[in-house]
């Protein structure tokens, strides 16, 4: 076991390293003068000639490289010059919002993906199955802002349940203390999410279901809920802590989206605006940030996997 | 009044556009202490039976008809909270594969004390006592330990150990079990099913026993149910079915297991054609398309079921077989009626065949005589001869060949776990226009070997020459011409022929790789196709439109196209069914003489592999421990193992199978990754001494060519030189094989 | 006893078992057995039915409508600015005055187009890294593997957002990008089955009569994952017609002067508050009929695939 864990833990060490020889490679495709992309159309010649000895752009192509790997292992992301601050701190104060976002949905979708899957496999191909097969369809076929949209036209244009907009303090705090500006970006995302989940759920479930050991378990007697809930549901579940792995960029691509749609300030709609505004450094940190995070909940899952089924030793 | 009455059952099962008739209404009744069998090909409802007793029938199933008495209640029309009460209380159930049938998270313990929780109403700790008592009730090796494991820590015999422990953790009053043995080797097996036979007598339960073996039936049961099409055919007491059978049906399905004493020079027994499809509307007997003495009112009239004599024997059949002589189960009855005769049981008078052959040695010896004949004849190119081919060369020839796997964890950094010593050390030669059998055990190493025999796997060591080549000491493109020579037909028909292809298309690639023009192909294919008697329509068809032999012969013809000397036959008929296997084991000989061909047939299936090899190796744990001439091997087995596999081997015979009061071995195959030292067989072994563990056997001699790795071997070995001239063999054969056939199918004399 | 010619050549499958009974009837034809299978699922599947007959009006609305419909989408009508519908708009106008119901059509095309050339792109790179992954396993495998996996950490619309502020998108770039992309999930999907292929009887006869590796790839691995590729294709159709609409409304697609109808929306959200609805819903409405169609095929032939390997 810990030896998979260790191996496991190399995997993603690689995976890492080559999400940031991509972002490496990102900055390098910039087009003109690395610096003054950078810095922008204002650079003086002071700022471009520092810029070029911090990262060592007359060394060769490797050593590139190996200084902006060392920066970034010392948790320097770069600097906005577009921003006057450097991107670590924006992230800093960034990335627990969407946390929260995004932490939100994913237990909320988990929450309803989970029993409404399990319903629908036990319920196979009756109404309620099709109606929730339906609708999961819809969902997932739907562009995440499209889906923003008809929630904000719904609860906040028609009926004026919900703001439009998210709660717009700066801090984390004061999002929590305005829980009804958090409802309509959750909920969207909620559903992003629930879509992904909901088709996997189900046929974890009804491949479960069709498993000899259900049979086994009925042939002693076992009365149809106990089934469900000692055989079925946890070897359902099993498989759907894999899925939570895989289902991180949708979240964060989901994030990104909401986050514009509904002007809650986070990591993705910095994003949003540095693109708006050439502000590589800031669009680059969060690229690196991203992919990180989404090899980490890979790797958790997948360890998460190893420690529930016991037919797994490494 | 008998614990189960069952009344003209019928089950259908609704699939997307059509209904399948599964049981069509059957009638019958088991009682406590009793043993049903229910027999019959896949397909013929026997499973479907047991699973509307306990109301479990797939989604679309349901109970048309009848009534299901057990116990005082109906349980046909029973509500689910009543079903949920029997089930497990009242009526246990085991399942066909071990493998699958328990929950892979939960450990053994929590699965054995959850029925005895849920209907005894007792506390955790009770339960799970009770768990534990079971476990050792059914022979489980450490049960206070194994409570904790999960499934997947138990090989095969134990898992199904525990799923026996659970279905009897409440002493139900019927067992009900679905092929509990089918997915296990033939060691295991007869553990298993003596197990089931105690357990029975202890809590003096009834139960239903559902096989396709015969010889399961024989040996483990009181009552026999021949099942058909969803129909019984026939039905008695298992004593009374094997002397005066009177289906056809029932007839033809033991005619067509090759028995260990059959006689090699004659075809085997096979049913034509293919079971009906229970989903259209059946006119008159159902196997009257099949049938040989079918007439006018078979086609149109159903047969009812009649008695036969007392004792409840009924039949279904307007032409049922008297005890004459009768011209269709001659040359299967001769062989029946001959293992019988020789262990001395009575069988009926006139009974075909027995009159002629007489005593067991008179066979045996009339059957040499006629090989030896057809040796002397022979001059077919390329050696052809079946059997003892006097002058006949090395075809195929392992060097201490040895071929170990590494086991490594998967990824990048692959940590090495150990080492699977699949084979280690064999050296054999396969003569050419001979058959060699190799049989073991799964896991005893015989695939692999015939993998290295095709170049599919490479050894690790050792050599393996074929026609005086080695083959791996060839550059790559000299190993690919080779290799044409030498071609395998693969065991499961639905994996060997690639779905997306037609079937012409199949057969001619190894000619499209040989680079034959498209021309000369479609020839070659409809030759081929009409050898192995499939029609020219095949050609243009898909895999899929084929039924399971058929498959195989498609395969066989694939196999067949590059006109190789030797082909490797990796388990042929296991995946098809008793009615199937004999038309592809007659094919295959058949074949045999035309093309002159050499076969390694590879089976766990000690009967088949008697039936078609003239030479035979056996593996254990990837040793070599006994190889020789097919007769020799198997009348006078001088390797404890050898001897236990033959016992094992479930025989079609009530008076020899219930005579083995004894399981012919204890224990299972230890794991390749860590065989035990000396002999690998020691720990199972009931003659093993200290010598055993610390000495590796070498082969020794035992007359001709018959030789065993045993330190303690069950035949005295004889030193003449080993490696055997062909005249030394003929020697060995003529003055040591003609000892009592009576042995043959007995237990092992020492060590019980 | 019984000459095996005597064997009838049944079409019926299997031994007639109750488990393996075939639940469809196949019908010895002509011509590979996928491409009726997939015709097949057609004829039977309702879903699929709708699914492609939305396909086929959609494409014709975007194609044929603006040869019969005639507007003008290049130059602004200040003077008739966020009209609803009416008589001569049937579907109004937005805050530049172009035509609604043109517009629709016009920007329309892109996305079809768009979806259907990186759906072609993803498939063949996806079939062929993932077969070559799949089939020389080992160290190429490890090595192909961490690529997709690295892919696979950077959320595709970041990476576009990225891209699009370095090139100006035209729709031949956008095209490759989203197809160099997108072939990540077809490519994981075959290499998984090839790993459960490669060890199939059948590969292993080919060995046997001396076949090679080519032969052995792209005559039965490949054609054997067509099932996979054909859904995994049609879902990324849906897939890119679904990136392509979400670019387009955070405004990093097409340049403005081409409609799209991710940019109608994006457009027309200011004035949602308004009232004008028909300036979001109709190009909203398009994008989710289109890419419910797409998913609505592939699920077919999902199904129909997954019901053939069970039977295989």
């Amino acid at each position: 076991m810990t030896g998979y864990v260790l191996r496991r833990c190399g995997q993603a060490v690689v995976v890492v390293l080559g999400v940031t020889l991509v972002t490496f490679l990102m900055l390098h495709a910039l087009p003109g003068n690395l610096a003054r992309s950078i810095i922008g159309p204002r650079a003086t010649p002071q700022q471009i000639a520092t810029f070029d000895k911090q990262y060592g752009l007359s060394s060769p192509l490797w050593y590139q490289y190996w200084t902006f790997l060392d920066q970034l292992v010392h948790g320097n992301l770069g600097f906005s010059f577009h921003l006057s601050r450097p991107v670590t701190s924006l992230l800093a104060a960034e990335l627990p919002r969407d946390l929260i976002l995004g932490g939100l949905a994913l237990i909320l979708s988990l929450a309803i993906a989970i029993p409404v899957g399990v319903v629908q496999a036990v319920n196979r191909n009756r109404l309620g199955d099709y109606v929730g097969t339906g609708v999961g369809f819809v969902l997932y076929s739907m562009p995440v802002y499209a889906l923003a949209i008809v929630l904000v036209q719904l609860f906040a244009i028609t009926f004026h349940v919900f703001p439009a907009q998210a709660p717009q303090s700066s801090s984390t705090i004061g999002l929590l203390e305005h829980p009804s500006g958090l409802v309509l970006p959750v909920a969207t995302l909620t559903l992003v999410t629930y879509a992904q989940f909901s088709r996997y759920m189900r046929s974890a479930a009804i491949e479960t279901l069709a498993q000899d050991y259900i049979r086994t378990a009925q042939a002693t007697g076992l009365p149809e809920r106990l089934v469900l809930w000692r055989h079925l549901l946890r070897n359902s579940l099993i498989s759907v802590v894999t899925l939570i792995g895989v289902s991180i960029p949708v979240i964060i691509t989901g994030t990104l989206i909401v986050e514009q749609v509904f002007n809650f300030s986070g990591a993705g709609l910095e994003y949003y605006n540095a693109a708006l505004t050439n502000d590589y450094p800031v669009m680059l940190g969060v690229t690196v940030v991203v992919g990180v995070v989404t090899v980490l909940g890979n790797l958790v899952a997948d360890i998460g996997y190893a420690l529930l089924d016991p037919r797994i030793r490494y | 009044m008998s614990l189960l009455e069952v009344t003209d059952l019928k089950t259908r099962i609704r699939l997307r556009s059509k209904t399948v008739r599964a049981v069509d209404g059957i009638s019958f009744g088991v009682s406590s202490g009793e043993t049903l069998g229910l027999v019959g090909e896949s397909g013929c409802g026997k499973t479907m039976t047991g699973m509307s007793i306990m109301r479990l029938l797939p989604s679309g199933g349901e109970i048309a008809g009848g009534r299901i008495d057990f116990d005082g209640r109906d349980l046909a029309g029973a509500d689910l909270k009543t079903m949920q009460s029997v089930r497990g209380d009242q009526i246990g159930m085991v399942f066909q594969d071990p493998m699958t049938s328990l929950n892979p998270t939960m450990t053994i313990g929590k699965q054995i004390a959850s029925p005895v929780r849920l209907h005894r109403k007792v506390s955790k700790q009770e339960a799970m006592d009770r768990a534990g008592a079971m476990l050792t009730l059914v022979g489980m090796p450490r049960p206070d330990q194994r409570l904790g494991d999960y499934p997947h820590q138990l090989s095969g015999g134990l898992r199904q150990r525990a799923i026996i422990a659970m279905a009897l953790a409440c002493q139900p009053k019927l067992l009900i079990a679905d092929e509990p043995t089918t997915a296990l080797d033939v060691t295991v097996q007869a553990q298993i099913l003596s197990l089931l036979d105690d357990l029975k007598g202890k809590f003096g339960m009834g139960m239903i026993l559902i096989t396709h073996d015969m010889g399961v039936i024989a040996g483990h049961t009181d009552r026999v149910m021949v099942m058909y099409a969803g129909r019984i055919v026939e039905t008695a007491r298992t004593e009374a079915l094997f002397s005066h059978m009177r289906h056809p049906y029932t007839e033809a399905l033991l005619a067509s297991i090759p028995h260990l004493d059959q006689d090699k020079t004659q075809r085997l027994y096979s049913i034509p054609g293919l079971p009906p499809d229970l989903t259209s509307e059946l006119v008159g007997c159902r196997f009257a398309p099949r049938c040989a003495h079918a007439t006018d009112i078979c086609r149109e009239k159903e047969p009812q079921l009649v008695a036969a004599g007392s004792d409840g024997h009924l039949f279904a059949c307007h032409h049922p077989i008297d005890n004459s002589a009768d011209a269709l189960a001659n040359a299967a009855q001769a062989t029946r009626s001959r293992s019988a005769s020789a262990r001395g049981v009575a069988v009926a008078a006139g009974r075909a065949g027995t009159a002629v052959l007489g005593t067991a040695s008179a066979v045996r010896g009339r059957a040499r005589d006629q090989r030896r004949t057809g040796d002397g004849t022979a001059t077919a190119p390329g050696g052809n001869v079946a059997g003892a081919g006097v002058e006949s060369e090395a075809i195929l020839e392992f060097v201490r060949t040895t071929k170990e796997f590494l086991v490594t964890t998967r990824g990048f950094l692959q940590r090495r776990l150990g080492v699977n010593h699949a084979v280690t050390d064999v050296s054999l030669t396969v003569r050419r226009g001979e058959t060699f059998g190799l049989v073991g055990e799964s896991g005893c190493g015989k695939t692999t070997l015939g993998r290295l025999a095709v170049a599919l796997e490479t050894p690790t060591s050792g050599q393996v020459l074929f026609e005086s080549t080695d083959i791996f000491a060839l550059p790559r493109d000299r190993l690919r011409t080779v290799r044409r020579g030498l071609q395998i037909m693969f065991q499961d028909p639905y994996s060997s022929l690639d779905p997306r292809m037609q079937v012409g298309e199949i057969i001619a690639e190894p000619l499209a790789v040989r680079g034959d023009p498209p021309g000369q192909r479609a020839a070659l294919v409809q030759r081929l196709l009409g050898e192995v008697g499939l029609g020219q329509g095949a050609m243009s068809r898909y895999p899929h439109e084929f039924s399971g032999g058929q498959r195989q012969r498609i395969g066989l013809a694939r196999a067949l196209a590059l006109n190789p000397p030797l082909i490797v036959a990796d388990e042929p008929v296991s995946a098809l069914d008793v009615s199937i296997r004999s038309q592809i084991l007659n094919l295959m000989k058949e074949l045999q003489e035309t093309h002159g061909l050499t076969y390694v047939v590879i089976s766990h299936d000690l009967s088949v592999v008697r039936y078609i090899a003239d030479h035979i190796a056996v593996m254990y744990l990837g040793k070599l421990v006994e190889i020789g001439p097919a007769d020799d091997v198997y009348s006078r087995p001088a390797h404890p193992y050898t001897r236990a596999l033959l016992d094992a081997i479930p025989v079609p015979n009530p008076q020899v199978e219930k005579s083995k009061r004894s399981i012919a071995m204890q224990g299972e195959m230890p794991s390749a990754m860590s065989p035990p030292s000396g002999c690998r067989f020691r720990t199972r072994c009931p003659r093993a001494e200290e010598r055993c563990a610390s000495e590796v056997p070498e082969l020794v001699g035992f007359g001709g060519e018959h030789r065993a790795a045993c330190h303690f071997p069950l035949e005295v070995p004889v030193t003449i030189a080993t490696g055997a001239r062909p005249g030394a063999r003929d020697l060995g054969a003529r003055d040591l094989g003609g000892r009592e056939w009576g042995d043959e199918n007995g237990r092992l004399e020492t060590g019980h | 006893m019984t000459g095996p010619a005597a064997l009838p050549l049944s079409g019926g499958p299997g031994t007639g078992s109750v488990g393996t009974t075939s639940t469809d009837a196949d019908q010895p034809g002509v011509g590979n057995s996928a491409v009726r299978l997939i015709l097949r699922t057609f004829v039977e599947n309702k879903l699929a039915i709708i699914g492609a007959a939305v396909i086929v009006l959609i494409t014709a609305f975007c194609f044929i409508g603006p040869q019969v419909y005639h507007t003008d989408q290049v130059d602004p009508n200040l003077l008739s600015t966020n009209l609803g519908p009416r008589g001569s708009y049937l579907l109004g106008t937005d805050n530049n005055g172009f035509d609604i119901l043109g517009r629709l059509m016009i920007g329309g095309q892109s996305s079809i187009e768009v979806g259907f050339a990186v759906a072609a792109i993803a498939t063949v790179v996806g079939i062929l890294y993932g077969a070559i992954s799949g089939f020389f396993g080992k160290a190429v495998d490890v090595v192909l593997m961490r690529v997709v996996d690295v892919a696979f950490s950077i959320p595709l619309v970041f990476l576009f957002i990225f891209a699009s502020r370095i090139f100006q998108p035209t729709l031949g770039l956008l095209i490759v990008l989203l197809g160099l992309v997108s072939w990540l999930v077809p490519a994981r999907l075959v290499r998984g089955e090839t790993l459960a292929l490669k060890v199939r009887e059948y590969v292993q006869a080919v060995r046997t009569m001396g076949g090679g590796s080519a032969r052995i790839i792209f005559r039965h691995l490949i054609p054997n994952t067509m099932g996979t590729i054909v859904v995994t294709a049609t879902f990324q159709v849906a897939n890119a017609v679904l990136i392509l609409a979400t670019l387009q409304y955070l405004g990093f697609g097409l340049p403005p002067s081409e409609p799209t109808w991710g940019s109608m929306i994006a457009n027309g959200i200011t004035y949602l508050q308004d009232g004008y609805w028909w300036e979001v819903y109709p190009a909203l409405v398009l994008i989710v009929l289109t890419v419910v169609a797409f998913n609505f095929i592939g699920d077919a032939l999902q199904d129909s695939f997954q019901v053939r390997l069970r039977q295989r």
